[in-house]
């Protein structure tokens, strides 16, 4: 159907009044992170001057560069530990006709609706007992616990797209049902799997709540966390430019990371398998 | 390459439906077997029995002297083409017919030695390059099988192969598996919905009913006698006409006609009053005649054409017969035949008159609503159990 003017005039406006808003606020703290300390107050939106002096502060300081790395290693760890579990039991759950299949995919979702500030305090306790407080290992399990029900739910939803035609003539050319799923299956699932691997790797990387409870040094502590616990040169100014400068760098990960993969995510991956 | 024995297989599955009866069957060394039946007979599942996709729940099944019963499917050196080719998407052409190559670890020339070969037998050269999405119908339905004869297999296992095509590529296909599989030697099984298909192709021809074989035959076993009923109705087309008869002395009671009963076949009849089904193909009934002239002597009788079928060779006449009041009650419809008219969908499943397809000379000249006079050549003539189903045959 033919739009008219009008109608293209709407859409366009629309697009770009949702963009402002959802962007401008990253604008903003670009523009933050850009401006010396002395003209951080100046209201206005584009700097007048440029310096690099915040990211030179937050880089210099040990705590940023330890946070940097430590959420760089605990979202991929746990990104990479989530996707691979929830393939298998994705594919388990789609494939197999077990007894408590539906448990499992109930079970699975009301995780992922528990509120996670419920389990702080107890979790809180439960790691300075077990040596986890405070470790790499200590940040995964919770964000595993919560991002395994999402990707399992995105998985099982792309597998039931793959026709069980191909899992059975892999399998009736020689192929173990390992050899299937690794070189049939999975590759056909891959958009999922990157869809599932950015949803996990999100949460992780965005995460405050566990970060900022269950850790205490440079040992785990990730970057919302660090971010939280950045000083000021003095205890009357607020460490506003490093605040912007560290945001900003922790944005361009996730943003790299999206746009990396959202090109994977080609639609129609599984066109000609089958007729129809 | 080897023989194929089913021994005593069947297959229950754990809700309780029986996909299959106990099956005892052979598939000859290099045969081209074909399974044939309507859908929901166990025709796929004999195959994925064969193949190793489901197990047995009772018998054995061997390949050659091997006992494969509880073997892998990948162990089971099979190649399958399947309805929806199941060919991987992922993978062009080349790498789709070097998979099975791959998995049985043969090295890359000779790999490369069998897609090339394979690809000239299929006519699939220029196209190892193109994943499927770039393919037709008809290509696809190519790479399929080019995947399944790369590996030498000890047989090959189509499931509907061909039901995908249009009618006409669907005929070149046939004539074209045909080919390669005479040329290849190797044995083939070949599960079908279509009569026409399984005739046109089969050197042996199972039919399949309700999870139990019917009848194994070659096509011209299965057309000529068939073993019961449902055969009878099931193969041939259009389908061969059923009537509800009697036995009278020594004549057959039809509803339009009294027969004289060939003593062959009158001394297999059973003893006592049965419920008959008397069957008779279109291409037996005595040639119309514009009825003009009343010799009404040896069985002929009336008929008024209802539809005609002009073929160019052939010419068909769907008749309804007119009944002879008097005599046509004293024969009751058996319960086995109206189950079967519903269940193969034949044109005699209407109440009324009964309907006759009759084929003559495609020159006749006959008109819709004509009235013709037809005989029956008694010696033409199947008879059926109506209760049981099965034939009764004479001497």
């Amino acid at each position: 159907m033919e739009r008219s003017p009008l109608e293209t005039l709407f859409w366009r406006a629309g697009s770009l009044v949702v963009i402002a808003y959802a962007l401008l606020p990253v604008a903003w703290i670009l523009s933050l992170s850009l401006k010396p300390a002395a003209d951080l107050n100046d209201g206005r939106f584009l700097p007048q001057r440029i310096s690099l002096e915040h990211y030179r502060a937050i880089l210099a300081d040990a705590q940023f560069p330890a946070a940097l790395w430590n959420s760089v290693g605990i979202a991929s760890i746990a990104t990479l530990l989530s996707v691979l579990l929830a393939m298998l039991a994705a594919y388990a759950i789609v494939r197999l006709r077990f007894r408590g299949r539906g448990l499992v995919l109930g079970a699975a979702l009301s995780i992922a609706m528990f509120p996670p500030i419920a389990v702080i305090g107890p979790l809180f306790n439960l790691w300075r007992g077990m040596g986890l407080y405070d470790t790499w290992l200590g940040l995964i399990l919770p964000y595993m616990t919560f991002t395994l029900p999402l990707a399992i739910w995105t998985l099982a939803a792309f597998f039931r797209e793959i026709p069980w035609d191909l899992d059975k003539a892999a399998r009736v050319d020689g192929a173990t049902p390992l050899q299937a799923f690794v070189y049939v299956i999975a590759p056909l699932a891959a958009p999922g799997v990157f869809t599932a691997a950015i949803l996990v790797f999100i949460f992780a990387w965005n995460d405050f709540l566990f970060a900022a409870a269950l850790t205490s040094t440079n040992n785990a502590r990730t970057v919302p966390a660090a971010i939280a616990f950045f000083t000021g040169s003095s205890r009357f100014e607020l460490p506003t430019g490093s605040i912007a400068a560290a945001s900003v760098v922790v944005t361009i990960p996730v943003t790299l990371m999206v746009l990396l993969f959202q090109q994977r995510i080609v639609a129609g991956l599984t066109a000609g398998a089958v007729k129809g | 390459m080897a023989e194929i024995v089913l021994d005593g297989i069947s297959k229950r599955y754990a809700d309780g439906t029986e996909a299959l009866g106990r099956t005892d069957l052979t598939i000859g060394d290099g045969e081209l077997f074909i399974l044939v039946g309507p859908s929901g007979c166990g025709k796929s599942t004999l195959l994925k029995l064969i193949v190793g996709l489901e197990r047995p729940s009772s018998g054995e099944i061997r390949v050659g002297d091997r006992m494969v019963t509880h073997l892998d499917s990948k162990d089971r050196n099979m190649a399958m083409v399947f309805q929806s080719y199941a060919i991987y998407p992922h993978m062009t052409v080349r790498e789709n017919m070097a998979f099975p190559l791959k998995l049985a670890k043969l090295g890359q020339q000779e790999i490369a030695r069998r897609v090339e070969q394979a690809a000239q037998v299929l006519e699939l050269t220029e196209l190892l390059g193109r994943k499927p999405a770039a393919l037709s119908g008809g290509q696809r339905q190519r790479v399929a099988m080019g995947r399944a004869i790369v590996r030498e297999p000890a047989a090959f296992l189509l499931d509907e192969p061909l039901s995908n095509l249009d009618a006409k590529l669907r005929a070149q296909m046939r004539i074209e598996l045909a080919r390669l599989q005479r040329r290849l030697g190797t044995t083939m099984v070949y599960v079908t919905h279509d009569q026409t298909e399984a005739m046109t192709l089969g050197e042996r021809i199972a039919v399949l009913r309700r999870g139990a074989i019917q009848q194994v035959g070659t096509p011209r076993d299965l057309y000529l006698s068939p073993a019961n009923l449902f055969v009878a109705g099931f193969i041939g087309s259009p389908a061969m006409n059923l009537l509800p008869a009697a036995v009278d002395g020594d004549r057959l009671r039809l509803p339009m006609a009294d027969l004289p009963l060939p003593p062959a076949l009158r001394a297999a009849l059973p003893a006592g009053p049965r419920h008959l089904v008397a069957g008779i193909r279109p291409e037996h009934v005595g040639e119309a005649v514009p009825a003009d002239d009343a010799g009404n002597d040896s069985g002929a009788f009336g008929a008024r054409v209802e539809l005609l079928e002009w073929l160019g060779a052939d010419l068909y006449l769907h008749c309804d017969v007119l009944a002879q009041s008097d005599e046509a009650p004293t024969v009751d419809r058996g319960e086995g035949l109206a189950t079967l008219r519903r269940e193969l969908d034949l044109d005699a499943a209407r109440s009324g008159p009964p309907r006759l397809v009759v084929r003559v000379g495609s020159d006749t000249r006959v008109a819709e609503g004509d009235t013709v006079k037809l005989s029956i050549p008694p010696e033409r003539l199947l008879l059926f159990d109506a209760e049981s189903g099965e034939r009764i045959e004479s001497g």
